[in-house]
Protein backbone atom coordinates (compact mmCIF):
# COMPACT_ATOMS: atom_id res chain seq x y z
CA UNK A 1 0.00 0.00 0.00
CA UNK A 2 2.86 2.22 1.04
CA UNK A 3 4.67 1.40 -1.85
CA UNK A 4 1.44 2.03 -4.08
CA UNK A 5 1.22 5.79 -2.67
CA UNK A 6 5.15 5.98 -3.02
CA UNK A 7 4.68 5.33 -7.08
CA UNK A 8 1.54 7.42 -7.59
CA UNK A 9 3.65 10.11 -5.85
CA UNK A 10 6.32 9.88 -7.52
CA UNK A 11 5.07 9.68 -10.99
CA UNK A 12 2.73 13.10 -10.33
CA UNK A 13 5.83 14.63 -9.47
CA UNK A 14 7.54 13.44 -12.46
CA UNK A 15 4.59 14.28 -14.90
CA UNK A 16 4.75 17.76 -13.38
CA UNK A 17 8.29 18.10 -14.04
CA UNK A 18 7.95 16.94 -17.85
CA UNK A 19 5.27 19.63 -18.30
CA UNK A 20 6.89 22.33 -16.49
CA UNK A 21 10.24 21.60 -18.45
CA UNK A 22 8.05 21.37 -21.62
CA UNK A 23 6.50 24.34 -21.30
CA UNK A 24 9.81 26.44 -20.28
CA UNK A 25 11.41 25.21 -23.31
CA UNK A 26 8.52 25.68 -25.69
CA UNK A 27 8.44 29.46 -24.41
CA UNK A 28 12.17 29.38 -24.87
CA UNK A 29 11.79 28.24 -27.99
CA UNK A 30 9.76 30.79 -29.12
CA UNK A 31 11.65 33.28 -31.43
CA UNK A 32 12.00 36.59 -30.10
CA UNK A 33 10.24 38.33 -32.96
CA UNK A 34 6.63 36.71 -33.50
CA UNK A 35 2.96 38.02 -33.92
CA UNK A 36 -0.12 36.94 -31.64
CA UNK A 37 -3.21 37.37 -32.08
CA UNK A 38 -5.86 37.85 -29.19
CA UNK A 39 -9.62 37.31 -29.12
CA UNK A 40 -10.54 39.33 -25.80
CA UNK A 41 -13.98 37.79 -24.99
CA UNK A 42 -16.50 38.52 -21.70
CA UNK A 43 -17.02 35.72 -19.57
CA UNK A 44 -20.68 35.98 -20.24
CA UNK A 45 -20.52 35.40 -24.16
CA UNK A 46 -23.19 35.54 -26.72
CA UNK A 47 -23.72 34.04 -30.26
CA UNK A 48 -21.99 36.77 -31.58
CA UNK A 49 -18.88 36.93 -29.67
CA UNK A 50 -18.67 32.99 -29.96
CA UNK A 51 -18.74 33.99 -33.89
CA UNK A 52 -16.25 36.59 -33.99
CA UNK A 53 -13.71 34.39 -31.45
CA UNK A 54 -14.27 31.20 -33.52
CA UNK A 55 -13.80 32.68 -37.39
CA UNK A 56 -10.79 34.74 -35.69
CA UNK A 57 -9.08 31.15 -34.79
CA UNK A 58 -9.90 29.29 -37.75
CA UNK A 59 -8.48 32.62 -40.04
CA UNK A 60 -5.31 32.13 -37.94
CA UNK A 61 -4.67 28.68 -37.55
CA UNK A 62 -5.81 27.94 -40.90
CA UNK A 63 -3.55 30.28 -42.95
CA UNK A 64 -0.43 29.85 -40.46
CA UNK A 65 -0.55 26.67 -39.26
CA UNK A 66 3.13 26.24 -40.22
CA UNK A 67 4.10 29.64 -38.17
CA UNK A 68 2.78 28.34 -35.34
CA UNK A 69 4.31 25.44 -35.41
CA UNK A 70 7.57 27.07 -35.68
CA UNK A 71 6.12 29.43 -32.77
CA UNK A 72 6.46 32.91 -35.05
CA UNK A 73 2.32 32.98 -34.67
CA UNK A 74 -0.05 32.53 -32.03
CA UNK A 75 -3.66 33.20 -31.23
CA UNK A 76 -4.76 33.08 -27.49
CA UNK A 77 -8.37 33.57 -26.24
CA UNK A 78 -8.51 35.92 -23.17
CA UNK A 79 -11.34 36.65 -20.73
CA UNK A 80 -11.01 40.45 -20.52
CA UNK A 81 -13.08 40.24 -17.19
CA UNK A 82 -11.59 37.24 -15.23
CA UNK A 83 -9.18 39.21 -12.62
CA UNK A 84 -6.40 37.30 -13.36
CA UNK A 85 -6.29 39.33 -16.68
CA UNK A 86 -7.06 42.53 -15.37
CA UNK A 87 -3.15 43.06 -16.63
CA UNK A 88 -3.72 42.19 -20.40
CA UNK A 89 -7.33 44.38 -20.35
CA UNK A 90 -5.52 47.73 -19.41
CA UNK A 91 -2.42 47.26 -20.72
CA UNK A 92 -4.29 47.13 -24.48
CA UNK A 93 -7.31 49.19 -23.44
CA UNK A 94 -9.97 46.37 -23.93
CA UNK A 95 -13.75 47.07 -23.18
CA UNK A 96 -15.54 44.77 -25.21
CA UNK A 97 -15.21 42.19 -27.36
CA UNK A 98 -12.10 42.85 -29.78
CA UNK A 99 -9.70 41.12 -31.79
CA UNK A 100 -6.33 42.34 -31.22
CA UNK A 101 -2.89 41.76 -33.01
CA UNK A 102 0.68 42.41 -31.73
CA UNK A 103 4.08 42.53 -33.50
CA UNK A 104 6.51 41.48 -30.78
CA UNK A 105 10.02 42.34 -31.41
CA UNK A 106 13.23 41.12 -29.40
CA UNK A 107 10.41 39.46 -26.98
CA UNK A 108 8.68 43.40 -25.83
CA UNK A 109 5.23 44.13 -27.51
CA UNK A 110 6.19 46.86 -30.47
CA UNK A 111 3.40 47.63 -31.98
CA UNK A 112 -0.24 46.25 -31.69
CA UNK A 113 -3.65 46.55 -33.96
CA UNK A 114 -6.92 46.58 -32.83
CA UNK A 115 -9.24 44.92 -36.12
CA UNK A 116 -12.13 46.28 -35.34
CA UNK A 117 -13.80 45.54 -38.59
CA UNK A 118 -14.49 41.99 -37.44
CA UNK A 119 -18.05 43.67 -36.34
CA UNK A 120 -18.76 44.49 -39.73
CA UNK A 121 -17.76 41.27 -40.87
CA UNK A 122 -19.31 38.90 -38.91
CA UNK A 123 -21.74 38.43 -41.31
CA UNK A 124 -19.50 37.50 -44.58
CA UNK A 125 -17.07 34.83 -43.21
CA UNK A 126 -15.16 34.49 -46.16
CA UNK A 127 -14.47 38.54 -45.76
CA UNK A 128 -13.98 37.78 -41.74
CA UNK A 129 -11.26 35.93 -42.70
CA UNK A 130 -9.60 37.46 -45.26
CA UNK A 131 -9.42 40.45 -42.80
CA UNK A 132 -7.67 38.76 -39.93
CA UNK A 133 -4.98 36.92 -41.99
CA UNK A 134 -4.05 40.02 -44.56
CA UNK A 135 -3.35 42.02 -40.90
CA UNK A 136 -1.90 39.04 -39.39
CA UNK A 137 0.31 38.74 -42.57
CA UNK A 138 1.25 42.63 -42.60
CA UNK A 139 2.03 42.43 -38.98
CA UNK A 140 4.80 38.94 -39.92
CA UNK A 141 6.28 40.93 -42.55
CA UNK A 142 6.81 43.84 -40.46
CA UNK B 1 -103.59 45.86 10.52
CA UNK B 2 -101.30 48.83 9.30
CA UNK B 3 -98.10 46.73 10.40
CA UNK B 4 -99.31 43.84 7.81
CA UNK B 5 -100.01 46.69 4.93
CA UNK B 6 -96.45 48.48 5.89
CA UNK B 7 -94.95 45.25 5.80
CA UNK B 8 -96.18 44.39 2.76
CA UNK B 9 -95.77 47.36 0.60
CA UNK B 10 -91.63 46.61 1.76
CA UNK B 11 -92.14 43.68 0.80
CA UNK B 12 -93.48 44.34 -2.75
CA UNK B 13 -90.72 47.00 -2.98
CA UNK B 14 -88.12 44.67 -2.37
CA UNK B 15 -89.33 42.44 -5.36
CA UNK B 16 -89.62 44.87 -7.43
CA UNK B 17 -86.22 46.57 -6.89
CA UNK B 18 -84.47 43.23 -7.16
CA UNK B 19 -86.78 42.37 -10.25
CA UNK B 20 -85.78 46.13 -11.87
CA UNK B 21 -81.55 45.27 -10.79
CA UNK B 22 -81.90 41.38 -12.16
CA UNK B 23 -82.93 42.88 -15.88
CA UNK B 24 -80.46 45.59 -15.63
CA UNK B 25 -77.81 43.65 -14.83
CA UNK B 26 -79.40 41.18 -18.02
CA UNK B 27 -79.29 43.95 -20.12
CA UNK B 28 -75.47 45.09 -19.32
CA UNK B 29 -74.28 41.53 -19.41
CA UNK B 30 -76.13 41.55 -22.91
CA UNK B 31 -74.24 44.90 -24.19
CA UNK B 32 -70.52 44.08 -22.68
CA UNK B 33 -71.21 41.18 -24.13
CA UNK B 34 -71.86 42.98 -27.55
CA UNK B 35 -69.04 45.42 -26.94
CA UNK B 36 -66.22 42.76 -26.12
CA UNK B 37 -64.92 41.85 -29.35
CA UNK B 38 -65.46 45.07 -30.85
CA UNK B 39 -63.36 46.48 -27.60
CA UNK B 40 -60.71 43.70 -28.60
CA UNK B 41 -60.65 44.80 -32.33
CA UNK B 42 -59.96 48.22 -31.80
CA UNK B 43 -57.32 47.43 -29.08
CA UNK B 44 -55.82 45.15 -31.38
CA UNK B 45 -55.66 47.81 -33.98
CA UNK B 46 -53.94 50.38 -31.46
CA UNK B 47 -51.41 47.68 -31.06
CA UNK B 48 -50.59 47.36 -34.36
CA UNK B 49 -50.63 50.99 -34.62
CA UNK B 50 -48.10 51.44 -31.99
CA UNK B 51 -45.98 49.24 -33.13
CA UNK B 52 -45.82 50.95 -36.87
CA UNK B 53 -44.25 53.70 -35.03
CA UNK B 54 -47.59 55.54 -33.57
CA UNK B 55 -50.23 58.25 -35.25
CA UNK B 56 -47.55 60.14 -36.63
CA UNK B 57 -46.15 57.61 -38.68
CA UNK B 58 -49.39 56.24 -39.58
CA UNK B 59 -50.22 59.26 -40.91
CA UNK B 60 -46.59 59.80 -42.66
CA UNK B 61 -47.50 56.63 -44.30
CA UNK B 62 -50.57 57.98 -45.70
CA UNK B 63 -49.32 61.67 -46.84
CA UNK B 64 -46.42 60.14 -47.66
CA UNK B 65 -43.73 62.16 -45.57
CA UNK B 66 -40.75 61.22 -44.81
CA UNK B 67 -39.39 59.63 -41.51
CA UNK B 68 -36.58 57.25 -40.19
CA UNK B 69 -36.90 54.07 -38.35
CA UNK B 70 -34.14 53.81 -36.19
CA UNK B 71 -34.34 49.35 -34.99
CA UNK B 72 -32.16 47.86 -32.89
CA UNK B 73 -32.49 44.09 -33.74
CA UNK B 74 -31.35 41.91 -31.03
CA UNK B 75 -31.49 37.95 -30.59
CA UNK B 76 -33.07 36.04 -27.78
CA UNK B 77 -29.84 36.05 -25.92
CA UNK B 78 -28.33 38.81 -25.18
CA UNK B 79 -25.18 39.82 -23.58
CA UNK B 80 -23.47 42.81 -21.82
CA UNK B 81 -22.33 43.79 -25.02
CA UNK B 82 -25.78 43.71 -26.70
CA UNK B 83 -27.29 45.70 -24.39
CA UNK B 84 -24.91 48.40 -24.11
CA UNK B 85 -25.20 49.15 -27.55
CA UNK B 86 -28.89 49.40 -27.12
CA UNK B 87 -28.70 51.44 -24.43
CA UNK B 88 -26.50 53.65 -25.58
CA UNK B 89 -27.80 54.10 -29.55
CA UNK B 90 -31.32 54.90 -27.78
CA UNK B 91 -29.57 57.36 -25.05
CA UNK B 92 -28.27 59.29 -28.44
CA UNK B 93 -31.67 58.91 -30.44
CA UNK B 94 -33.60 60.23 -27.19
CA UNK B 95 -31.00 63.40 -26.49
CA UNK B 96 -29.79 64.62 -30.09
CA UNK B 97 -33.00 63.82 -31.35
CA UNK B 98 -35.65 64.74 -29.02
CA UNK B 99 -37.55 66.89 -31.46
CA UNK B 100 -37.74 64.42 -33.97
CA UNK B 101 -38.96 61.81 -31.65
CA UNK B 102 -41.78 64.33 -30.33
CA UNK B 103 -42.63 65.22 -33.97
CA UNK B 104 -42.41 61.06 -34.66
CA UNK B 105 -40.18 62.37 -37.77
CA UNK B 106 -37.47 60.04 -36.03
CA UNK B 107 -38.71 56.25 -34.08
CA UNK B 108 -37.16 53.87 -31.97
CA UNK B 109 -37.99 49.99 -32.43
CA UNK B 110 -36.60 47.00 -30.72
CA UNK B 111 -36.90 44.03 -32.80
CA UNK B 112 -36.04 39.99 -31.71
CA UNK B 113 -34.83 38.45 -34.81
CA UNK B 114 -35.22 35.40 -33.40
CA UNK B 115 -38.92 35.97 -32.76
CA UNK B 116 -41.73 34.95 -35.77
CA UNK B 117 -42.56 38.68 -35.58
CA UNK B 118 -38.92 40.09 -36.28
CA UNK B 119 -37.69 37.40 -38.62
CA UNK B 120 -38.41 38.56 -41.86
CA UNK B 121 -37.46 42.08 -40.90
CA UNK B 122 -33.98 40.84 -39.94
CA UNK B 123 -33.77 39.40 -43.06
CA UNK B 124 -34.46 42.23 -45.09
CA UNK B 125 -31.47 43.31 -43.52
CA UNK B 126 -28.87 40.66 -43.11
CA UNK B 127 -29.10 40.91 -39.35
CA UNK B 128 -27.47 37.87 -37.98
CA UNK B 129 -26.59 39.35 -34.51
CA UNK B 130 -27.29 42.37 -32.78
CA UNK B 131 -27.72 45.52 -35.03
CA UNK B 132 -28.96 49.20 -34.89
CA UNK B 133 -30.25 50.03 -38.63
CA UNK B 134 -31.88 53.28 -39.97
CA UNK B 135 -34.39 53.01 -42.51
CA UNK B 136 -35.60 55.82 -44.40
CA UNK B 137 -39.33 55.80 -45.13
CA UNK B 138 -41.12 57.93 -47.80
CA UNK B 139 -44.97 57.18 -46.56
CA UNK B 140 -44.96 52.86 -46.63
CA UNK B 141 -41.86 52.44 -48.70
CA UNK B 142 -38.22 52.17 -47.48
CA UNK B 143 -36.45 54.47 -49.71
CA UNK B 144 -32.99 53.63 -48.05
CA UNK B 145 -31.42 51.58 -45.02
CA UNK B 146 -28.33 51.87 -43.25
CA UNK B 147 -26.43 48.95 -40.37
CA UNK B 148 -24.15 50.53 -38.08
CA UNK B 149 -21.81 48.07 -38.19
CA UNK B 150 -19.16 49.20 -36.23
CA UNK B 151 -21.56 50.16 -33.12
CA UNK B 152 -20.01 46.71 -31.88
CA UNK B 153 -16.58 47.70 -31.76
CA UNK B 154 -17.59 51.57 -31.08
CA UNK B 155 -19.30 50.70 -27.67
CA UNK B 156 -16.82 50.78 -25.15
CA UNK B 157 -15.94 53.81 -26.51
CA UNK B 158 -19.09 55.97 -25.27
CA UNK B 159 -18.01 59.51 -27.38
CA UNK B 160 -16.77 57.36 -30.71
CA UNK B 161 -19.90 55.69 -30.50
CA UNK B 162 -22.41 58.76 -30.00
CA UNK B 163 -20.73 60.75 -32.56
CA UNK B 164 -21.11 57.32 -35.13
CA UNK B 165 -24.60 57.16 -34.64
CA UNK B 166 -25.16 61.01 -34.35
CA UNK B 167 -23.89 61.26 -37.74
CA UNK B 168 -25.49 58.83 -39.27
CA UNK B 169 -28.87 59.42 -38.41
CA UNK B 170 -27.96 63.00 -38.98
CA UNK B 171 -26.87 61.71 -43.15
CA UNK B 172 -30.26 59.60 -43.06
CA UNK B 173 -32.18 62.32 -42.11
CA UNK B 174 -30.38 64.86 -44.68
CA UNK B 175 -32.31 65.66 -47.77
CA UNK B 176 -29.17 64.36 -49.76
CA UNK B 177 -30.86 61.40 -51.78
CA UNK B 178 -28.53 59.69 -52.84
CA UNK B 179 -27.13 60.75 -56.53
CA UNK B 180 -28.37 59.45 -59.82
CA UNK B 181 -26.19 56.61 -61.66
CA UNK B 182 -26.59 55.05 -64.54
CA UNK B 183 -26.93 51.52 -63.29
CA UNK B 184 -29.82 51.51 -60.14
CA UNK B 185 -27.99 49.82 -56.70
CA UNK B 186 -29.22 46.28 -56.39
CA UNK B 187 -30.88 47.36 -53.55
CA UNK B 188 -31.52 50.14 -51.53
CA UNK B 189 -28.47 49.77 -49.26
CA UNK B 190 -26.16 52.41 -48.31
CA UNK B 191 -22.62 51.55 -49.58
CA UNK B 192 -19.86 51.85 -46.77
CA UNK B 193 -16.72 52.98 -48.59
CA UNK B 194 -13.96 50.23 -47.57
CA UNK B 195 -12.20 51.32 -43.98
CA UNK B 196 -9.23 51.93 -43.78
CA UNK B 197 -6.69 49.14 -42.31
CA UNK B 198 -6.44 49.35 -38.60
CA UNK B 199 -3.91 51.50 -37.57
CA UNK B 200 -0.49 49.96 -35.56
CA UNK B 201 -0.66 51.53 -32.30
CA UNK B 202 3.15 51.77 -31.71
CA UNK B 203 4.70 50.78 -27.77
CA UNK B 204 7.32 52.53 -26.72
CA UNK B 205 10.18 50.74 -25.76
CA UNK B 206 10.18 51.71 -22.03
CA UNK B 207 6.80 50.37 -21.77
CA UNK B 208 6.57 46.28 -21.30
CA UNK B 209 3.42 45.46 -22.11
CA UNK B 210 1.89 41.57 -21.07
CA UNK B 211 2.16 38.74 -23.56
CA UNK B 212 0.57 35.36 -22.92
CA UNK B 213 2.52 32.55 -23.32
Amino acid sequence: MKRLAVATLLTLIASFVITFVTSAAQAADAPKDRVIAMYFHRTERCPTCQKMGSYSEEAVKAAFADEIKAGRVAFHFIDFEAQKNARYTRAYNINGPALIVARISSNKVASYRNLEDIWDKVSDKPAFLRYVQENVKACLAK
Amino acid sequence: MELKNALTVCLISFFAATVVLLIARALDLQAAARLEPQLIKIADELETLRKQGGLAAARAERTGESRLVVYYFHGNTRCPTCRAVESQAQEVVRSDFAAELASEAVTWKPVNYEEPSGASLGKQFDVVSFAVVLAKMQGDEMTRWKRLDRAGALVGDQPRFAAYVREEIKQMLGPAEPPPSVTPPADSRETTLAAPPPADTAVPAAVDMPIPE
